[in-house]
C-alpha cells in the first residue's frame, strides 16, 4: 500500500490523502476577484474573456466571486447582462457564454456602483464581499484589480484600507495594479508610498501584460532549457543586442492619454525595459518569483543612467507625420484626436544603454519604440561578433555577422541568421535564415497575457509582475532622457513619415537597425 | 510477405525536397489500429494532437492492406503516413518503425486494439517507443483489457505505459479530493460506508474505484465491499452513458453524502452537492480535457511513470479479481 495512506487520521488536520501524488496543478484558492473599472474597456475587452476563460479550462476555483466596481450604474442582474453582452462580442468562438457554465458564472457577478473615492462604495463592497463568503464559500480571499485610469489608484487603495478591506484574519487579500505605475520617478514613488502603507510588496502585482505573453517566457526557456547559448552569451561573443516594439497602430482614442505619456513612457520604461533584463539576466537558481525577480533587477542596477549632457548622444526621439501605412494615408500625430495640434510628445523613442557588469561590459544595448512605423515587428536581436579569421568565401562574398532572434510578436518564434556555403564549385559564402515560429511549430494559439497572469495572482505566483525595486530602477534610468526631452522642444518634429522606419537621428545613432 | 517502407520513404524525401518551409518535429507518433479498429474519430483526434505538436506520423492500420498507402508530408505540420499492415508480422512491423522513425526524436506509441499482452506486435513495438499509450476502454467496454493491461504492466515494469481511460480521469479526481480538502470534510473519508460510481464502460469504473481503495487504504474483500480502516465500504457500480465517459460518482458516510455528476442538460459542466452534517451550496465545475488529444498530449507530456497509476491499476486488477472471478 501506498505510504501516504498511513496519514489519514481521524482528528481532519493531516493532509487530504486524496491529493497524494496528484499530477495535476493545484488550482488557486477560493477567491472573490474585485474590478475596480469594471465598465471600461479594458474589462470588457480583456479582462472578463480571460477571466470567463480560466473558469471554462478548470483554473478558476469552484468557490469563487466577480464583483465590479464602477461609476456607472447597474444592479446586479443590468451587470449580468452586461458581462453576457460583453462575452458575445469579445470571446473566442468556443467561450461564448452559454449553458450551465455560463449559468453559475452569472451567479457569481456582482456590482457596486460608486465613486472610487466614496466611502460608502467600499462600504457597500465589503458588505457584498461578506455575503459571498457567507453564500459562496471564497474563504476571506480577496484579490483586488485596479482597471481604472492611473489617477485615482492612490483613492482607492486608501478607501480599501479605511473599509479594512486590506487585510484578513482569514485568507489573503492581494491588488494588482495595471500599468503606468506613475508617470515619472516621483510620481512613481508617491504612489508606492501609498501602496505600501496598505499592501505589503509580497501582496502587490504590478502588471505589465507584456510579460504574459507567451513569447516573452520563451525568452528564459530558450536561454535557460538548452546549453548551447549560455557559452556565447556575453561579451566575448556578442557585439550588441538590438531590441525593437514596432507599432504600425497610431495612437487610436488614447490621444489624450498619449499625449501625455509618449513612447518613452509608455513602451520603454515598462515593456522593453523587462525585456532587456530578461536577456541580460544571470541564470536564476531557481524558478521561484523571487530568484528571478532578483537577477532582472541586477541587470537594472547594472545600468548606469545616461548624464544629462550625453542625452542627445545616447537617444533619440521622433514624432509621425502623414503618410501611408499598407497604402492607406493616415494622418500625422499632431492631427490625431485629444492631441495638442503643437504637441512636443514623442511617438518614437530610441536609447543606447549599457549593462555594466562582468559578462556585458562593452556591449551596446539599443532599445526602439515606435507608432505608426512600416511593420508591426517586436524583437531582440542578438548580434554576434564577426568571424576572427577569414578562410572562406570568394573575394567578394561579405560575411555577415550570426545573428539569434526571438520574436515576439506578430510571427513568435526564433531565428537564426548564419553561413552557409553555396552549392557548387566555387566556395561562395551567404547568409541564410533558419526560422523557428511557436504558432507553426507548435500548431496552438498560446493562452492570452490577461489569462496567464490573472491566474498567477490567484495562485500567488508573482514571477510574471513587476517588484517595485525594478519599476523604480527603470524610472530612475529613463528619468534624465525624459527631462532633457520634456525640457526641449523639438523643432524638428514631425520628423518621420508614417509607414517609414523612424526618424533619421535613430540610425543616427545605430546605423545597424534591423529593418522593420 | 514483407512490408516494403521504401516507396513510403522516397515520398517523404522528395517532399522534403520540394518543401520551402523548415520542418519542426517534436516526436515519431507511431499509431498502431487493430483489425476492426482503425476508428474514424480516432484519426481525427489524433491529427489534431499531430497539428499541436509536429510530428511524424505513422498510422499503421490492420484493417488494410498492404496497397493502402497514404503520405501526407506537407498538409499537416508534420508528416501523415499510413500504412496498411493486414497480415504483417510483428519484426516486420518493427523493421518499418525502424526506417520510417525520425532520428533523434522520440517515438511515442498509441494502440488501438482489444488486445495487449496477448498480441506479439504490441510485445514487439512497446519496448521500441519511449512512450506508450493504449485505451482500455476504446476497444471493449468490459474489464477484460484492465485485466490485461495490468498483468503487461506487472510483467514489463521497465516500459513507460499510459491508459488514455485512467487519464480520463484527472478532472474527476481533482473534484472528488476537492470535497474533503475541508478539514471538517476529510473525517467524513474515514467513515464512508458507501461508493457508487456510473459510467459507459468498465475501465473508468474500475480505475475511480482502485484509485479511492489506493489512497484510503481499502482492500476489496468480495465483489461489493471493501474493508477499510474504519468499517467496510459497499461499492457499486453503474453501466449507464456513453462508453469512455464516467457520469456519476456518489460516496457517502453515515452523515454526508458527497456526489459529482455531470449536468443533465450541459455534458461539460459536473454539479457538486454535499448533503447531510457537512452540508454546503451546490457548485459547478468545468469538465474541461476529456478529449482524446488532450489526454494523449497528457500522456506524452509526462515522461515518467506515475506511481498513483500503477497502485489505483493494481488495486483496480484485484477488484475485478473478487468482482468478477
Amino acid at each position: 500500500m501506498p505510504e501516504a495512506v498511513a496519514t489519514v487520521s481521524t482528528d481532519g488536520k493531516a493532509e487530504n490523502p486524496l491529493r497524494t501524488g496528484m499530477q495535476s496543478e493545484r488550482i488557486s484558492d477560493p477567491c472573490s476577484l474585485v474590478f475596480f473599472g469594471a465598465s471600461g474597456d479594458l474589462f470588457k475587452r480583456m479582462l472578463l474573456p480571460a477571466v470567463y476563460s480560466l473558469r471554462l479550462h478548470g483554473v478558476m476555483p469552484n468557490d469563487f466571486a466577480i464583483v465590479g466596481v464602477s461609476r456607472t450604474e447597474y444592479s446586479d442582474d443590468d451587470f449580468r447582462a452586461y458581462c453576457k453582452e460583453q462575452l458575445e462580442q469579445f470571446a473566442p468562438a468556443d467561450q461564448k457564454p452559454q449553458g450551465a457554465m455560463w449559468d453559475d458564472f452569472a451567479k457569481r457577478l456582482f456590482y457596486v456602483t460608486g465613486e472610487f473615492d466614496d466611502h460608502k462604495c467600499f462600504g457597500s463592497l465589503a458588505k457584498c464581499l461578506a455575503d459571498n463568503e457567507k453564500n459562496l464559500g471564497t474563504k476571506g480571499n480577496r484579490l483586488f484589480y485596479l482597471s481604472t485610469p492611473p489617477s485615482v489608484f492612490p483613492a482607492i487603495i486608501e478607501c480599501l484600507q479605511e473599509a479594512d478591506l486590506n487585510q484578513q484574519q482569514e485568507g489573503w487579500a492581494r491588488i494588482i495594479v495595471e500599468k503606468p505605475f506613475g508617470t515619472d520617478l516621483t510620481s512613481a514613488r508617491a504612489l508606492q508610498t501609498a501602496v505600501e502603507k496598505v499592501f505589503p510588496e509580497n501582496k502587490v502585482y504590478r502588471i505589465d501584460h507584456y510579460l504574459g505573453k507567451e513569447p516573452v517566457q520563451d525568452i528564459m526557456a530558450l536561454r535557460f532549457a538548452n546549453t548551447i547559448f549560455e557559452p556565447v552569451w556575453n561579451r566575448n561573443y556578442v557585439d550588441s543586442i538590438q531590441i525593437t516594439a514596432a507599432e504600425q497602430l497610431g495612437v487610436e482614442l488614447r490621444g489624450g492619454y498619449y499625449d501625455n505619456a509618449g513612447a518613452l513612457r509608455d513602451m520603454i520604461q515598462n515593456h522593453v525595459m523587462n525585456l532587456l533584463a530578461l536577456v541580460a539576466m544571470e541564470p536564476p537558481s531557481s524558478s521561484d518569483a523571487d530568484a528571478i525577480r532578483n537577477e532582472k533587477y541586477k541587470v537594472l542596477e547594472s545600468i548606469t543612467p545616461p548624464e544629462h549632457a550625453k542625452v542627445p548622444e545616447m537617444s533619440a526621439r521622433g514624432q509621425y507625420g502623414a503618410g501611408a501605412i499598407n497604402g492607406k494615408p493616415v494622418i500625422a500625430y499632431r492631427q490625431e484626436p485629444d492631441v495638442n495640434p503643437n504637441s512636443n510628445t514623442e511617438t518614437f523613442a530610441s536609447v543606447r544603454l549599457e549593462v555594466e557588469n562582468w559578462r556585458w561590459a562593452g556591449v551596446p544595448f539599443y532599445l526602439r519604440s515606435g507608432k505608426r512605423l512600416a511593420k508591426k515587428n517586436s524583437e531582440i536581436a542578438v548580434t554576434f561578433k564577426p568571424i576572427p579569421h577569414r578562410i572562406y568565401g570568394e573575394r567578394t562574398d561579405t560575411i555577415e555577422p550570426d545573428v539569434l532572434v526571438m520574436k515576439i510578436q506578430p510571427d513568435e518564434g526564433v531565428a537564426m541568421r548564419f553561413s552557409a556555403k553555396v552549392p557548387g564549385m566555387k566556395a561562395h559564402i551567404r547568409s541564410v535564415f533558419m526560422d523557428f515560429n511557436y504558432g507553426t511549430g507548435f500548431g496552438v494559439q498560446s493562452p492570452p497575457a490577461y489569462e496567464r497572469l490573472i491566474g498567477d495572482a490567484m495562485r500567488g505566483d508573482q514571477t510574471l509582475f513587476t517588484r517595485w525595486d525594478a519599476v523604480e530602477r527603470a524610472w530612475e534610468i529613463v528619468m534624465p532622457v525624459l527631462d532633457a526631452w520634456q525640457n526641449t522642444k523639438d523643432l524638428t518634429f514631425p520628423n518621420y513619415a508614417s509607414g517609414s522606419q523612424g526618424p533619421e537621428s535613430a540610425f543616427k545613432l545605430f546605423p545597424g537597425w534591423r529593418p522593420l | 510477405m514483407s512490408l516494403d517502407v521504401h516507396p513510403v520513404l522516397d515520398a517523404l524525401a522528395k517532399s522534403r525536397q520540394s518543401s520551402d518551409s523548415m520542418k519542426t518535429s517534436t516526436m515519431t507518433f507511431a499509431i498502431f489500429f487493430g483489425e476492426g479498429e482503425g476508428a474514424d474519430w480516432v484519426r481525427m483526434r489524433t491529427r489534431a494532437l499531430a497539428e499541436k505538436h509536429p510530428s511524424r506520423v505513422i498510422v499503421f492500420d490492420a484493417s488494410k492492406g498492404q496497397d493502402d498507402r497514404v503520405v501526407e508530408p506537407s498538409k499537416t505540420r508534420g508528416e501523415w503516413i499510413e500504412i496498411g499492415v493486414r497480415g504483417a508480422s510483428p519484426q516486420e512491423l518493427e523493421a518499418a518503425l525502424t526506417q520510417l522513425a525520425l532520428h533523434d526524436a522520440p517515438v511515442v506509441l498509441l494502440w488501438i486494439a482489444e488486445a495487449l499482452s496477448a498480441d506479439e506486435r504490441f510485445l514487439v513495438l512497446a519496448p521500441r517507443a519511449d512512450t506508450t499509450i493504449c485505451s482500455t476502454s476504446v476497444a471493449r467496454t468490459d474489464e477484460r483489457p484492465l485485466r490485461d493491461l495490468s498483468m503487461f504492466v506487472e510483467r514489463h515494469p521497465e516500459i513507460m505505459i499510459q491508459d488514455v481511460a485512467y487519464l480520463r480521469l484527472v478532472a474527476w479526481q481533482e473534484l472528488v479530493a476537492e470535497f474533503f480538502d475541508e478539514p471538517a470534510c476529510r473525517r467524513e473519508l474515514l467513515a464512508l460506508r458507501s461508493v457508487e460510481v456510473t459510467a459507459g464502460s468498465d475501465a473508468e469504473m474500475y480505475y475511480l474505484l482502485g484509485w479511492l481503495a489506493s489512497r484510503l487504504a481499502w482492500t476489496p474483500i468480495d465483489g461489493q465491499t471493501f474493508r477499510a480502516p474504519g468499517g467496510n465500504v459497499r461499492y457499486t457500480m453503474i453501466h449507464d452513458g456513453p462508453p469512455r465517459r464516467l457520469t456519476k460518482v456518489v460516496l457517502s458516510s453515515e452523515h454526508a453524502s458527497f456526489t459529482a455528476a455531470v449536468h443533465p442538460e450541459d455534458q461539460n459542466a459536473i454539479c457538486l452537492d454535499v448533503t447531510g452534517s457537512t452540508a454546503c451550496p451546490s457548485r459547478f465545475a468545468p469538465l474541461h480535457t476529456v478529449d482524446l488529444a488532450s489526454l494523449v498530449e497528457r500522456a506524452i507530456l509526462a515522461r515518467t511513470r506515475d506511481p498513483v497509476f500503477i497502485e489505483s491499476l493494481a488495486m483496480a486488477k484485484a477488484i475485478i479479481e473478487r468482482h468478477v472471478g
